[in-house]
């Protein structure tokens, strides 16, 4: 990578730091509204830092090519996630909340990548501009902060497909990569308002005042739809004690857990990719055996003796964790504690396959589990007929295809890539001194970017397991590619031309 | 009509105000059927 490579680098993370500078005016405004001054300027100072060193870079980088090469995008996609977790992490840190300003990085980036995970203090006492922060990150995190803000503040990017492809999508639901983000944002902000009123009007109904009847409904849809899992109570979704919010959450982060191409599909009248699309069938499959499975369990152990129990309890952490969301209606200790063993592992398992591709969740994701059913029952029938034979295995996602050797490549490649992160975050956390089907579980919600938890993520935790959770949740999220660009870049760059 | 024209309204959807809204029904309301059969798994499950 050459000088000009770096500043084109330089160049694009300066403008994602003028876009967060932009963005603290979102929770600076709810902290104005909520009387809450400190936080003001909590959020003041972090946006001065922002603006000037977004600033700094753009004048020092000004002056390279527009047009943006893979390397410099999956570059540029790594390190202005790290750059941009720092920043966002001032006004966290400013707020008293963190035990240190490791702590509030981890925080950020548990935001940005839709986990959920967290190490703040004293949750339950956390003020309305800081909690409106926490949840906004996850919200961008998950429809891709980066190509917000080039998209936005850059009209008309050449090259903006690198970037978005570093973010971890690949869906080109339009043929420009400007109005693909602004169809991905369309849809977000649509169900951002319809989700925003549905949940306020259950929580006004349930006794709230209307004002922070508003700002639930606003939290908890954006952690639900990103699939992030930020709640603002530390009891998550069990505060509320109402099956009407659960039944809800339910259906919106189920929703935020799919392609956002099936989305755009159905929203332009293909109605029927919904069943035909085999990453739909997929998700439905594997999500209804695990529920089966752990339902199974917990009903033979007598947790649960009515319907509705296990539906809110079995089911809805099920989805939880197979849609990478983390929303809890249970405390953390009661999984390994009264759900077993069975148990814990259905929903590390859940956690592991994941959401959809092109989404907000992480994990496998669908199509892969897809694909590699379709390789397995395709090498199953090649043995099965005569060598001269020739096998066709065909599969429906947006349209038509005959299964060949690089869609197989490509999604083991990715797996076996998670399986990895997995097994490194695994060792870790049982090094640390923790237990094996603990750490397996907080290892798959990191890996995955779920934030369900066994109690194992807490301010403290070993400073070394949080520095690996971060990285293990950076790289999930963006799906190794752009991690990987960077460190070949670290470790390479003498040798590159 | 051109090919370009004819191209052209193809990839424009027609009627988007009208395909959006049944575009949310229909997911919104694939879920819920999803959610109802999870329910009747857990009723099963209970009586079994």
């Amino acid at each position: 990578m050459s000088r000009q490579d770096l500043a084109t680098v330089g160049l694009q993370t300066g403008r994602v730091l003028w876009g967060v500078a932009a963005l603290m005016v979102i929770p600076m405004l709810v902290a104005v509204a909520s009387r809450e001054w400190a936080v003001v300027a909590d959020f003041l100072s972090g946006a001065g830092v922002a603006l000037v060193g977004g600033s700094a870079l753009v004048i020092f980088c000004r002056r390279t090519p527009r047009r943006v090469t893979w390397t410099q995008g999956m570059v540029t996609v790594a390190v202005s996630w790290l750059v941009a977790m720092v920043i966002c992490a001032i006004p966290s840190w400013l707020s008293g909340h963190y035990g240190s300003f490791g702590d509030a990085c981890f925080d950020v980036m548990s935001g940005f990548t839709t986990t959920g995970l967290v190490l703040i203090q004293d949750l339950d006492h956390v003020s309305d501009g800081l909690n409106t922060w926490r949840h906004l990150l996850s919200y961008l995190g998950g429809q891709g902060m980066i190509v917000l803000a080039l998209t936005f503040l850059a009209r008309g990017l050449p090259g903006g497909y690198k970037l978005y492809v570093g973010e971890g999508k690949d869906e080109r639901l339009l043929p420009s990569v400007v109005h693909t983000a602004r169809a991905i944002w369309g849809i977000s902000l649509v169900y951002l308002a319809l989700g925003t009123l549905v949940l306020s009007m259950i929580a006004w109904r349930e006794g709230m005042a209307p004002y922070r009847a508003f700002l639930h409904g606003m939290w908890v849809f954006m952690a639900a739809w990103s699939t992030g899992g930020f709640a603002p109570y530390s009891q998550s979704i069990l505060f509320y004690h109402s099956a009407p919010f659960e039944v809800a959450t339910m259906v919106f982060f189920v929703l935020g857990s799919l392609n956002f191409g099936l989305h755009h599909a159905v929203w332009t009248g293909n109605r029927r990719e919904v069943l035909r699309n085999l990453e739909t069938q997929a998700f439905a499959a594997t999500s209804t055996a695990l529920s089966l499975m752990v339902l199974g369990v917990l009903a033979a152990r007598g947790v649960y003796t009515s319907a509705v129990d296990l539906f809110r309890k079995a089911v809805y952490q099920v989805l939880s964790a197979h849609t990478t969301t983390g929303f809890m209606t249970v405390y953390p200790a009661q999984i390994p504690g009264q759900w077993g063993d069975l148990a814990l592992l259905g929903l590390t398992l859940a956690m592991v396959l994941g959401g959809s591709a092109s989404s907000t969740a992480g994990g496998f994701k669908g199509i892969r589990v897809g694909l590699a059913v379709k390789t397995l029952s395709h090498e199953v029938r090649r043995l099965l007929v005569p060598e001269s034979a020739l096998v066709v295995t065909r599969f429906h996602f947006f349209r038509d295809f005959t299964l060949e050797g690089h869609h197989v490549r490509g999604a083991l490649f990715i797996m076996g890539l998670y399986s990895l992160t997995f097994a490194v975050a695994a060792t870790a956390t049982v090094a640390a001194g923790y237990p094996l089907d603990r750490s397996l579980f907080e290892a798959a919600s990191a890996t995955g970017n779920v934030g369900l938890t066994v109690g194992i993520t807490s301010p403290t935790m070993p400073w070394f397991l949080k520095a690996l959770y971060v990285v293990v949740m950076w790289a999930g999220r963006l799906e190794f590619m752009a991690v990987l660009v960077l460190l070949g870049y670290a470790v390479y760059r003498r040798r590159l031309p | 009509m051109s090919l370009a024209g004819r191209a052209a309204e193809r990839l424009v959807p027609k009627r988007p105000l009208w395909n959006g809204v049944a575009g949310i029904l229909v997911e919104v309301g694939a879920v819920a059927l999803y959610l109802l059969v999870l329910f009747v798994l857990c009723a099963v499950v209970t009586r079994m």
